[in-house]
Parts: structure tokens; sequence; C-alpha cells
């Protein structure tokens, strides 16, 4: 019998789920009735102790972006099946290693506010991005330096995009 | 009399390209759209009755590009060009050029808009025909110590802005003298970057104002009525978001007086066709005229709610040389209406522009709601243009049932694939101070946060719930879930059978 177990994240609070294939739905280990059914692309119907939810669930990066009744939700999910196999196998933890900086949308790199060797801080400018005629600061989330420029201005830039990593 | 239009070209995409083809069709008349590259499938483009490519996607080479825009009009054997709003619409030399050609522009005559164009020379105008203006200078300034003087005498805080300038470029708000000289600088550059103009000008700063704008109609008879106002005090980076007509604070008497001087506003630059008079009411309820602007606006469609009629119709047969179909006295305001701006934006972030496939798509319907959009199901959200999806309005008997009828469309509007403004529209809708009638342009700054975006212990469970359903739908876990089937078959019920 196949399983999935997923922790959802939102904010500080977590949610223990687990679908098993006869249908049985557990949080935290306890069955909960309900019934989700996706009906479209990103839709999906929940019945929830005879509550009906028409939900709206787009894949936003690496998280989820939930839509109940125009209140936007933003959810961060991990297989935790996943987890525990490579906790076993000592995989999961991290080596310090650079922070890569993304773009977060597709657009056209105006100015570059740092270059390779730059110190930066949280907050600070790294470079702007045009977007539907808007100008958009990307700044840094973490203090380190610079340690690879990887675009220049003038250029155009994808979705997920590498700009510079953060050492 | 001048013939009546037959086929018009309308020089613009998304809502505004659509929603100006309903009204043309409505009246027998053809309509001719344009379309870039990555608009090729553009609902604009499939409810045309012609379309034709401009070949490129930057705004330069296709929307914005006079030679491509008015060849293609003559070449379909257009007589008339409709600009609808952005783009080329308030560009005198694109009126220029338009009636060159033999076509009629759907607009103002170009010295109006050129009148009304730079922002001191409009000033001036205003303050020649006893059309209060905010305290400044009603010409550029261009030194310091002349600025000086000036901000001294009006009193600090001041704003310092560009005459070319719009959308919050090339303006500095200056607090007091220390600060002045390097927000001229600053401003005097940013302006030229974006405008290719260092004008600026300085004016008092109103501490906590109010947006209003006056609609107005005015035909080639010397006709001039006013539709009314509407409140546009809900924005974001000095772009509206939320809009609404009539307005929580203007009394009969005060209606009057801001729709008069408008209209004076509005023949004191020679002006002809539908335009919108922008005033920054005080908080003693002062007003002071702000800028014209000489097109249709976004928000237009909040007038016609109230007024029960067509503005886009109302334009055409202006421009065809017909008298205005009522009078001053005919116009009689009917309730209430809301629009609220649909943008692909994330407000969880700073509101930066989203981009990606439009997967699902079923906007609000019912009683009072009327929904015009640009794209559909499929529709690519590219990067290129101005992120409004579509425009979601209200019409409700009072201003209680029309926030209520607003709140209900928003929770029923389902967008998936990129991130929109719905959410924000929902905590404006909500908050108290909306819902009072009591705020000013500093709504959203003093009052959104992405932490005041609504939730509650439930909504955060069943989210976590449809994320972790969807995260092992997608990951391929149990039977058949890759596959993106509609209707449901093959999804999967997870159901506890107790």
């Amino acid at each position: 019998m196949s399983v999935a177990a997923i922790i959802s994240t939102i904010g500080t609070r977590q949610f223990h789920w687990r679908f098993d294939d006869d249908g049985t739905v557990s949080l935290a280990g306890e069955k909960i009735p309900v019934e989700v059914t996706r009906i479209s692309p990103n839709g999906v119907t929940i019945l929830f102790k005879g509550k009906s939810y028409f939900v709206m669930v787009t894949k936003n990066d690496l998280k989820y972006d939930v839509i109940i009744n125009g209140n936007l939700i933003r959810v961060g999910t991990e297989d935790s099946t996943k987890q525990l196999a490579s906790k076993v196998l000592g995989g999961t933890k991290r080596t310090a290693s650079d922070t890569e900086v993304r773009s977060p949308m597709p657009g056209l790199v105006v100015r570059c506010e740092v270059e390779e060797g730059t110190k930066v801080k949280p907050g600070d400018g790294l470079l702007i991005l045009e977007a539907m005629k808007m100008e958009n600061e990307i700044r840094a989330g973490t203090t380190g330096v610079v340690k690879r420029m990887l675009v220049k201005e003038r250029q155009v830039v994808e979705k997920g995009e590498l700009l510079l990593t953060i050492a | 009399m001048k013939p009546k239009i037959k086929k018009i070209l309308i020089a613009n995409r998304g809502e505004i390209a659509l929603r100006i083809h309903r009204s043309a069709s409505e009246m027998g008349i053809q309509t001719v759209a344009v379309f870039s590259d990555v608009d090729r499938r553009a609902p604009h483009v499939l409810h045309a009755n012609e379309a034709y490519p401009l070949n490129g996607n930057l705004s330069k080479d296709t929307y914005l590009d006079i030679k491509k825009i008015i060849a293609i009009a003559q070449a379909s054997h257009c007589d008339a060009i409709h600009p609808g709003y952005g783009f080329l619409s308030e560009n005198a030399d694109f009126v220029d050029a338009t009636t060159t050609a033999g076509l009629i522009f759907i607009g103002p005559p170009s010295a109006a808009m050129r009148s009304m164009g730079g922002k001191t020379g409009a000033r001036e105008l205003m303050a020649k025909a006893n059309v209060p203006i905010v305290p400044g200078t009603t010409y550029p300034l261009n030194d310091i110590t002349e600025a000086s003087k000036v901000a001294k005498s009006i009193g600090y805080p001041i704003l310092i802005k560009a005459v070319h300038g719009g959308g919050g470029k090339g303006m500095r708000r200056v607090d007091k003298e220390g600060e002045l000289e390097q927000s001229f600088k600053q401003a005097k550059s940013e302006s030229m970057s974006s405008f290719g103009s260092e004008s600026v000008f300085i004016e008092k700063y109103l501490q906590n104002p109010r947006h209003i704008e006056i609609q107005i109609l005015a035909d080639s008879h010397g006709n001039v009525i006013y539709l009314g106002e509407r409140e546009c005090s809900v924005q974001r980076r000095h772009q509206k978001v939320v809009e609404e007509c009539p307005s929580s604070v203007l009394s009969p008497d005060l209606r009057k007086r801001m729709g008069e001087a408008a209209v004076n506003a509005t023949r004191k630059c020679g002006y002809e066709n539908a335009g919108t008079v922008e005033f920054l009411l005080d908080s003693d309820k002062s007003f002071y005229f702000l800028e014209m602007n000489t097109r249709l606006q976004v928000e237009h469609p909040v007038t016609e709610m109230v007024f029960g009629l067509d503005l886009v119709k109302a334009q055409i047969r202006i421009a065809q040389g017909e008298e205005l179909s009522l009078t001053q006295a005919e116009v009689v305001p009917r309730g209430h209406a809301i629009e609220c701006r649909i943008y692909a934006e994330d407000p969880m972030e700073g509101f930066i522009p989203s981009t990606g496939r439009v997967e699902d798509y079923m906007p609000s319907e019912g009683h009072g709601i009327r929904h015009d959009s640009g794209i559909m199901r499929g529709s690519e959200i590219a990067h290129f243009y101005d992120p409004l999806l579509s425009k979601l309005v209200v019409w409700g008997a009072d201003r209680p049932e029309s926030i209520r009828k607003m709140k209900r469309a928003l929770e029923e509007f389902k967008i998936s694939g990129v991130s929109t403004t719905i959410p924000f529209c929902v905590f404006v809708i909500s908050h108290p101070k909306f819902i009072e009638g009591e705020y000013d342009i500093h709504f959203v700054e003093k009052y959104y946060g992405p932490d005041k975006l609504i939730r509650n212990e439930e909504v955060e469970l069943i989210a976590s719930l449809a994320a972790a359903s969807m995260h092992s739908w997608d990951s391929g876990k149990g039977k058949d879930m890759r596959e993106h089937t509609i209707p449901s078959g093959n999804w999967k019920n997870r159901r506890f059978d107790d």
C-alpha cells in the first residue's frame, strides 16, 4: 500500500498530513473526515465537516499559493517520507554554501548596484530589474560578500535565473 | 454634420481594447485590432472584426509605433482611431498624425491635449480660469536659490514635481530647508531620465488629501456636462487600485462646486470629447486642481454604472460631430459602484509583477457585476506591458450593498497560474476605515502589509491540506495523478468513510 506523507508549513505552523491509498487522510496521526478532489488544473474542492471549499492551488517557486475565498495563504511543503529516508542516510545535513540570488520574475537588468567583492547585508540593493514598465529592486537577504556576478546591465533574464551568489 | 464612423482601429490591447470593441460593435461599427507577437491569441484580437500584426513585442515597436498604426488604419480603410488609455492616448503628435492621414481621432483636439500636457502650463491656465490650484509655482524652477525662496514663502512640507512627469517619478517630498538642495537635484535628474526634461516646479504638500476626479463630456457644439465624481484615494505606488462612485465625503454642494470647476477647466482649454479633471480634496474640504487626463480613464466604468450610460459610445458620437444627448439637469446618479483593479502582482512581495500562464479562470458572475477582462484561460501574462488583467466592477443600491457585493465577487473570483491583487482587494474592501469611508491617499501605506492579509485557523488548515494534496499529486503519488484531466474522472477522491 502506497502512502504519501507531506508536511505543510504556514509561517511557524506545521501540519503533518498523511494520505493513504484507501482514501484515508490523517493529520498528525489522527484520521480526518475530509474529501479532497481536484477538478481543474489548479482547482481543488474540499468537503470538511460538511463545509465546502473551492480552492485554487498554484505552484509558486518552491511553495504553493492557496486562494480560499479571496484570501491568499502561502504554504511550504515537503515530502516527509523522503525526509525520513534521507535522514537515515545522513543526506540532509546542509553544508555551509553560497547563497544563490535568483530572479523572482522575467525582465531586464537595468542597473547592477554591486559587483564581485561588494560586501552586503540584508536589505541592501543588489540590482534593478525592469518588468511590466516597473523597476524593481532585488535586495540581499543575507550578510556576506558578492562572490559571483552572473548578469550584466541590459541583460534579459528569465524567472528563476541565477543572478549572483553571496558567500 | 460629419459622416458617421463605420470602422474604428483600436490602438490598444487588453481589457480596454475589448471594451471599446464592444461599444463600437453595438453601434454597428466594425473594429480593427492591432497586436504584438505575444498578443496574437489575446481576446482583443479574437473578438475584433479584423486584426493586423504590429510585429515585435516592445511597446515602442508595437503599440507606441505611430507609423505602423496609421498605415494599418489606412490600409484597412478605417475612418477613425480610438487610442484607449495609456500608450498613445495622450500623445498630441499621434492626434496630429491621425488627422493628417484623414482619420478621426476619438479624443480631444491636439491643442487641448498640449495645453493640459505640461503641468505648469495647465496650472497657469487653471489659475486664469479661477479653478483653485495647489499653492506653488505655475512656471518651471531652474535654480536652487529661487526654489528655496518659493518653498519658504509657501511653507514646508513641499513637493518638487516634474513638469512632464507622472506616476510618482521625478517627485520628491521635502520636509525642511536642509533637504531641499539634495532633493531638488535628484528630482531634476530623475525627471531627465524618465521624461527627457529636467523641468520641475514646487507645490505645497497636502498632508491627508483625497484623490477625487470629475468626469466630463464636451461636444463640438460648446456643450459641457459633468458626470459626478470618482473617489480614487486607494493607491499604491501612486497608482489607483480601488475606485468608487460616488465618494462618501462629497456633499451635494461640494459636488456641484467641483463639477462646475471641472467644466470651467474643460472650457478654458478648448476641450472636446470625454475627459477627467483630477482634484486633491484637503481634510478641510478645500479642493485643488491636480491635472486633467485627456482620455478615457481606467476607472470609467464606475461612472457608467451609476449614471447608466456608455462613455465609449458617447466618445464616438462626439467624435462624429453629434451633440450631447443629455443636459446637466438630466444627469441623475443612481446607487453606488466600486471597481477593483485585478493586477498580475504578488501582494505578499511588495506587489512585484507576476508572469505565467493563466490555468484556471472563472471570474465572478451574477447580479450587479460587471467584469471587463483582457485575458482568458491559457493566456500567457508577459512582462512587456502593464500588469492589469481585468477590472471587477459592482453596482449596488447604496454603498453598504455595493461593498458587500464586491466582497462576494472577490471571494467568488477563481484564477490560478499567476499571482493577483485579489487578496489585497479583499483586505481593502473589508477594512473598517474603508467601510466607514474614512480614508485618504495614504490608506495603503498606513494600513497594509502582507501580514494583514486575512486568515484564520480553519482557513490555514484547509490551505495546508490543499497544498499537501497538490504536492502529493505533483510528485505522482497514488493512482493516475499526473494527468491534468478535466473533469475529475481520474482524480482521486480521498475520503474518510466514517
